[in-house]
């Protein structure tokens, strides 16, 4: 699909030379805007390419996979299309698996909250009901509770950054919320890496948790045979 | 499985021979699913539906024809049987495999080790801090704006015209000096019975500013016709002389000439020492 797309002439016919300069100022425009893991909307970047360099809108496509061969190039990042409701969004990640220094700048506390709740999900192996996520938490020492703020990292801010999704399921009296793995956080965090971390804590093998260790192993596989 | 369109044509009221014919093929799938090694969740929901269909031929039948065909109860029972062996066989494969996972472990070894527990993810890009702390990197949120605070005017007092625009005219403190002068003119006029020289009248030799005035004053007058001022035949000095409400009305401005009077510091003291003024003819209450 992606391959006929090149060959269209419109998409031949530009000369790298007359769309360097929106490739630098869209890697610049990406790099800048990632730090709050928001997804970036596509329109954003036409609408800042428009008005920076003038960009016909034709030119966005290709303007967008020169920056992402610059950003994979020079920063080893990789740009990521996400589906979302209001039009085409990207989430930035690496290209690779790489140990990064802890962050600085991050919050422990909330790295903290999100890492146990995508390791809950996760050893559900199921989507996991809003009270009982909260439960968890509570009992893990990193909810209060009356910690309204903190709840509403989980269901906004972390929800936003697409790490969980936050989703009805059920109607009337047996509507309920749970939570998910959001893209993000699968394009981010490999599963065995988490199953390793367990095992880890509890002296255990990964495949102690069998199912786990299963679905585990199974995305790796299919990572590696499209990369 | 093709039971749903079995289940339709069925509705239309078949005998127990066909009953008997579904009964047995939903057994041979329920067979086929124990050697399946599909996902534990599909096989469930097969199960599902055939427990289902089993149920809806039961009730097709009603009690009598179960009473007279012994053969659709036994089947009925064999589906049963072999539905809740499955049903067994999964939830055992459930909970052997995801009871290993222990929550409130979990939990406890968090709320024991936080530190462990924290870090950054292989595939995050490490977030970008700028040194200064410009530039957030998301567009800035919307503040809402403070409601605009309701000014209480106050009430425009009700517009009311004028009363009396001539009276309110007389109020004016220049045309109240100017009546003052002309009844001063008046009465000179009618004390001595002669004009007034112009110059004597409106030079103050104490006060250049006053001596303006009074040209000022006095030029209204000659506007409105109350006085006139005329040159005389033996000095040809001004003199004033004022003009009385009959003459007024006879008044023809084609017979009139008009002129305009400057004066400045120099000309008045000239003007002073010529006619030997030591004191203001004029006095007027201020």
């Amino acid at each position: 699909m992606s391959q006929k797309r090149v060959k269209k002439p419109s998409n031949t016919a530009i000369d790298y030379s007359e769309i360097e300069d929106s490739v630098k100022e869209c890697v610049r425009f990406i790099v800048c805007r990632e730090g709050s893991k928001i997804p970036i909307k596509r329109s954003e970047i036409i609408k800042h390419l428009s008005t920076v360099c003038e960009t016909p809108s034709n030119h966005t496509n290709a303007v967008i996979i020169e920056a992402n061969k610059v950003l994979k190039r020079v920063y080893g990042f990789k740009l990521v299309q996400v589906k979302a409701k209001s039009g085409i969004q990207y989430i930035v990640v690496l290209n690779e698996e790489c140990e990064s220094l802890p962050s600085t700048v991050s919050d422990s506390q909330e790295r903290r909250l999100l890492v146990a709740t995508l390791l809950h999900i996760f050893m559900t192996a199921a989507p996991v009901k809003e009270e009982d996520m909260y439960k968890f938490l509570i009992e893990a020492g990193l909810l209060e509770d009356n910690d309204l703020a903190s709840r509403k990292l989980l269901t906004t801010t972390f929800t936003r950054q697409m790490y969980l999704q936050y989703s009805k399921v059920g109607e009337g009296d047996l509507a309920r919320y749970v939570f998910q793995w959001g893209e993000r956080a699968s394009e981010e965090v490999p599963k065995l890496f988490l199953l390793n971390k367990m095992a880890e804590a509890f002296e255990k093998t990964p495949d102690h948790w069998y199912e786990q260790y299963k679905e585990a192993t199974e995305e790796t596989r299919q990572n590696t045979n499209t990369s | 499985m093709s039971s749903i369109n079995n289940t339709q044509l069925s509705r239309s009221s078949l005998g127990s021979h066909d009953r008997k014919l579904r009964y047995r093929a939903l057994l041979e799938d329920l067979s086929v699913l124990e050697d399946d090694t599909a996902n534990n969740m599909e096989l469930i929901d097969k199960t599902a539906i055939a427990v289902k269909e089993a149920k809806s031929l039961l009730a097709e039948g009603g009690v009598e024809e179960r009473v007279r065909h012994p053969g659709e109860g036994y089947l009925d029972s064999r589906v049963l049987r072999a539905a809740s062996d499955l049903a067994v066989r999964y939830s055992e494969a459930v909970s052997g495999n995801v009871h290993t996972y222990d929550k409130q472990m979990l939990a406890q070894h968090i709320r024991e080790n936080p530190q462990f527990w924290e870090f950054p993810f292989p595939q995050e890009v490490p977030p970008i801090a700028f040194l200064f702390g410009t530039f957030a990197p998301t567009p800035a949120e919307r503040r809402p704006r403070p409601a605009r605070v309701h000014v209480e005017r106050q009430q425009a007092a009700e517009q009311r015209a004028p009363e009396n625009v001539e009276r309110l005219e007389k109020v004016e403190e220049g045309s109240a000096m100017v009546s003052r002068v002309l009844k001063f003119i008046s009465r000179w006029y009618k004390q001595h019975q002669k004009p007034l020289s112009y110059f004597h009248t409106v030079l103050d030799p104490s006060s250049f500013g006053r001596t303006v005035e009074n040209i000022y004053h006095v030029s209204f007058l000659v506007r409105d016709g109350s006085i006139a001022v005329e040159l005389d035949h033996v000095h040809g000095l001004p003199f004033i002389t004022p003009v009385s409400k009959s003459q007024q009305e006879a008044r023809d401005i084609a017979d009139e000439k008009q002129f305009i009077v400057s004066i400045d510091m120099k000309r008045w003291q000239d003007l002073i020492t010529a006619f030997s003024i030591d004191k203001p003819m004029m006095v007027l209450r201020r």
